[in-house]
């Protein structure tokens, strides 16, 4: 009776929860949580991910937002504008916001959040704003707002701020310096100059449907003097519609003269089609007495039905040590579960101890010890994950070893061929060019360690070939003339390299690559890591020698070459986010550091952002002032929920150019190490049963 | 009563397709054919939400613990009958602890117990969650196998947590085996049919 009573007030609780404030569920002609043109305080879910196209009148947005933290958001935004200078030319044009939400909704207080839009770029969209909104129902929302810069049209009132000083009375044109100050933060003109404020109200008739009005006091003046079609009134009205499969479409009656369409999407990289993947059990466990004891050849091939190579195997005593390659599990604690598996199912009873050591490249990694009596009293039991894990020993495997090692794997080669895609984005006279084709790559291993290996690509169709776009750099052309490399259809070399890889001590890893480095350059590059098994940091050191290749892709050389190298630190400051910082010279020559902040799921969908400061000048640097981007990157195996180690990667720069331009040298060590070391190891853990 | 008519539409409509709930299709499992062809013991899966199911055959049995896998590479463990594992389905029930629970159950009666089970999220990590049940006994039901009837005595086990409730129920021959059941295998598969093959 107890359990149930209990039981009913439980249900209360959800029932009560799930009425509790609503969340942001409709979002703006910005791609962000708001009404139709204008914001509110609303945040999306921890984690979340936005894509949303509003188009209306001669304008269309495609923005991208990330819930960074669950009140911090960030956004980029492509936007399009037709006929912008005076219908002569149409504008392309890139911005970056950020929100944080102050405060939370509660039932007394609304949700309070403070916006930048278009902080850097070009300034078109450049407002800043202060919004609260207050579920009065759980199906209406009012939401009130003051905006600054082009918030700030109709009825402005003077700066709030002017008490302070009299800096805040007067805006500064943004665009003073004309292009070649795009790019930089415009700390100085933020919250300054007048004010308006703006209100909406939104009414969610049910799960779908959700009605919307505003009062906008953008009036699109900059649009409008340059020829554009007036603001005719400050209200606007929709409705968006929610779909089953999660697609959200508004229809809007915007400014009173025109119809507005947005098409969104939201979805959470934290939540996969299939949690955990689907099919491909592993073998359970066998009684200990029935294990059929093979040879390693058997072992060997079980574990390549795991997409693990078997490279070391030996038995001493009671215990058996192997070392593998991983090649099809994102997840290091998944493979090492399944080694883990077969080799209980065959190896002799009297063995109890299993040391299991991943290796990349030839170097071993890390060393796992798991008893095989933990294993089967671990198998099904309920707090298998964790018991597993505080019973595993994770160890630096330490220097590199050839004993045990398997007849017939060194010499190796591997010969394969694939179709590649890339893209070139943000060019204004075409934003999207791709070339596309196909690639045959091989490779060459005399001993563990030492690596030959080339790809060329042969493109088969390109529109990249198209740009004309010629560099304006003042600098070294390292990266501006990128299209160049790109301008016939001739078969080019990828890369072609002599790679070497060692382990000169405990914890540390170093790297020799030398030959046609990547696309536009070669030479040669030396890296050292030094990264403790259970540590949040690691630090290396890289210094290369590099000479820019001829454009035709081919074995020449142009004439620039450069002493290049970085100093970095790595950090895993936990909850999935981990930090890197840059320091040292780059390609152009220039001197300078790069801070990179990536969030990380444990599923391995990593949406990052990254800027470089060197002592190029912003005017040197040209259009974006400084190197600045975002990356996403998704593993296949999220869409497909089969294992898989491909990752759909895409950096997106607003602008590529020459300052802070580092060289994209393969296999760097702390990319192919990481995965495979104790704290991501440790995150995963979960699928070490799976 | 509906409900069990529900349960034996699935079993009716069961297939040879596999436990598929979404997303591509996995590599199959080599070992199905072989182990089929055997003759290892099999049970019939249905998934309750999909209308669909699948025979099961039976790679290993340790302590008690055994392993059937689908012809689509999924795997499913019980406990004398008792599902306490899954591999492959999505949202995988990865242990369990269902002691108690399976107590009362051989004993054909009434109670209340505790189960715990831990599912594989889609973050990678593992989730443990406790469950309070009752376990009644819901009396004498005879259960079709083709021409025969088996007598058996149904147990309905209801299960809830903070956020999560289930209702299970086993059908148990006299000698106390259960020939068919529905068990809850976590929230994202559902509700899970077995029953013995013959």
């Amino acid at each position: 009776m107890i359990a149930k009573a209990t039981r009913r007030v439980l249900t209360a609780m959800v029932v009560f929860g799930a009425a509790a404030p609503a969340q942001a569920d409709t979002l703006s002609f910005y791609g962000t949580p708001g009404l139709i043109d204008m914001p509110n305080a609303y945040v999306l879910e921890d984690g979340e991910i936005a894509l949303t196209t509003a188009g209306f009148g001669d304008t269309l947005r495609n923005t991208f937002t990330f819930q960074l933290t669950p009140r911090l958001q960030g956004s980029f935004r492509y936007s399009y504008i037709k006929g912008f200078n005076f219908g002569r030319t149409d504008i392309y044009d890139r911005s970056f916001d950020v929100s944080y939400q102050v405060i939370r909704e509660s039932n007394l207080w609304p949700a309070v959040s403070v916006g930048l839009r278009d902080f850097g770029g070009t300034g078109i969209y450049s407002s800043e704003y202060v919004v609260a909104t207050k579920a009065l129902t759980p199906q209406i929302t009012v939401t009130g707002g003051l905006g600054w810069g082009r918030l700030a049209g109709r009825n402005g009132f003077g700066s709030p701020f002017a008490g302070i000083s009299d800096r805040f009375e007067v805006r500064p044109d943004v665009n003073e310096g004309g292009i070649s100050t795009t790019g930089q933060v415009d700390l100085g003109a933020w919250f300054r100059g007048d004010v308006a404020p703006f209100a909406g109200v939104s009414w969610a008739v049910n799960d779908k449907l959700t009605l919307l009005a505003e009062y906008s006091p953008d009036l699109y003046t900059q649009e409008e003097s340059r020829g554009l079609r007036a603001v005719s009134s400050p209200l606007n009205f929709g409705a968006q519609y929610k779909f089953d499969n999660g697609v959200t479409l508004g229809a809007y009656s915007v400014y009173g003269n025109d119809l507005g369409l947005t098409l969104s999407y939201v979805f959470n990289p934290a939540d996969p089609p299939v949690p955990g993947g689907r099919g491909n059990a592993p073998a359970a466990l066998v009684a200990r007495g029935s294990v059929d004891v093979t040879s390693s050849r058997d072992l060997r091939s079980a574990l390549s039905r795991q997409g693990l190579t078997l490279e070391n195997f030996a038995v001493q005593g009671d215990t058996a040590r192997l070392r593998v390659v991983t090649t099809r599990y994102g997840a290091a604690a998944q493979a090492l579960g399944r080694a883990a598996r077969a080799l209980a199912n065959r190896v002799d009873p009297s063995v109890e101890s299993f040391e299991i050591t991943f290796v990349t490249f030839g170097m071993p990694v890390t060393t796992v010890t798991l008893n095989r009596s933990d294993l089967e009293e671990l198998e099904f039991s309920p707090d298998n994950s964790w018991q597993s894990y505080t019973r595993a020993r994770i160890e630096d495997a330490g220097a590199m070893d050839r004993s045990g090692e398997l007849a017939g794997l060194y010499p190796g080669d591997n010969l394969g061929w694939g179709t590649y895609f890339t893209p070139s984005l943000f060019d204004p006279d075409d934003p999207f060019r791709f070339e596309t084709g196909v690639k045959v790559f091989g490779s060459y291993a005399p001993r563990p360690g030492v690596v030959l290996s080339g790809e060329i690509r042969q493109p088969i169709y390109s529109t990249i070939s198209n740009a004309t776009r010629q560099s304006n750099s003042v600098l070294p052309r390292v990266r501006s003339e990128s299209v160049r490399y790109f301008a016939d259809e001739n078969t080019k070399l990828s890369y072609l390299t002599g790679e070497y890889f060692s382990r000169p001590r405990d914890d540390v890893f170093a790297r020799v690559t030398v030959g046609y480095l990547e696309q536009m350059f070669g030479g040669v590059s030396g890296e050292v890591l030094w990264y403790p098994i259970d540590s949040r940091w690691a630090l290396g050191a890289e210094a290369n020698y590099a000479r820019q290749r001829d454009f035709d892709g081919g074995f020449g050389f142009q004439e620039y070459d450069v002493w290049t190298g970085h100093a970095s630190a790595y950090y895993d400051f936990g909850n999935g986010f981990y930090g890197q910082l840059d320091a040292g010279r780059y390609l152009a020559g220039d001197w300078g550091a790069t801070v990179t902040l990536d969030r990380e799921f444990n599923n391995g969908v990593k949406v990052g952002a990254f800027f470089t400061l060197t002592d190029v000048s912003f005017e040197e640097f040209g259009e974006g002032s400084f190197d600045k981007g975002i990356r996403v990157s998704v593993p296949v195996s999220w869409f497909t929920g089969q294992p898989s180690q491909r990752n759909l990667t895409q950096v997106i720069r607003p602008i590529l150019r020459d300052g802070g331009a580092r060289l994209n040298v393969r296999n760097r060590l702390y990319g192919v190490t990481r995965d495979l070391r104790g704290a991501e190891l440790s995150d995963s853990w979960g699928v070490f049963w799976r | 009563m509906m409900r069990i008519a529900t349960i034996f539409a699935v079993l009716m409509l069961a297939g040879c397709g596999g436990l598929s709930l979404q997303g591509s299709a996995p590599a199959p499992n080599p070992d199905f054919a072989a182990l089929a062809q055997q003759g290892a013991p099999r049970l019939q899966v249905g998934v309750l939400s999909q209308g669909a199911g699948t025979q099961v055959v039976r790679q290993t049995v340790r302590d008690g613990f055994e392993t059937y896998v689908s012809a689509d590479g999924a795997s499913l463990t019980l406990d004398r009958g008792v599902l306490v594992a899954s591999r492959g389905l999505g949202g995988d029930m990865m242990g369990s602890d269902v002691a108690q629970s399976q107590v009362l159950i051989f004993a054909r009666r009434a109670g209340q117990v505790n189960r715990f089970h831990t599912f594989i999220d889609g973050e990678n990590r593992a989730e443990r969650r406790a469950y309070v049940c009752d376990v009644a006994v819901r009396g004498a039901r005879d259960v079709p196998f083709g021409d025969v009837s088996v007598a058996t005595t149904l147990i309905a086990e209801d299960c809830a947590s903070q956020t999560q409730q289930f209702l299970n129920l086993y059908w148990l021959d006299r000698s106390g085996r259960i020939v068919q059941s529905r068990q809850w295998a976590g929230d994202f598969s559902g509700v899970l049919t077995f029953r013995i093959v013959p």
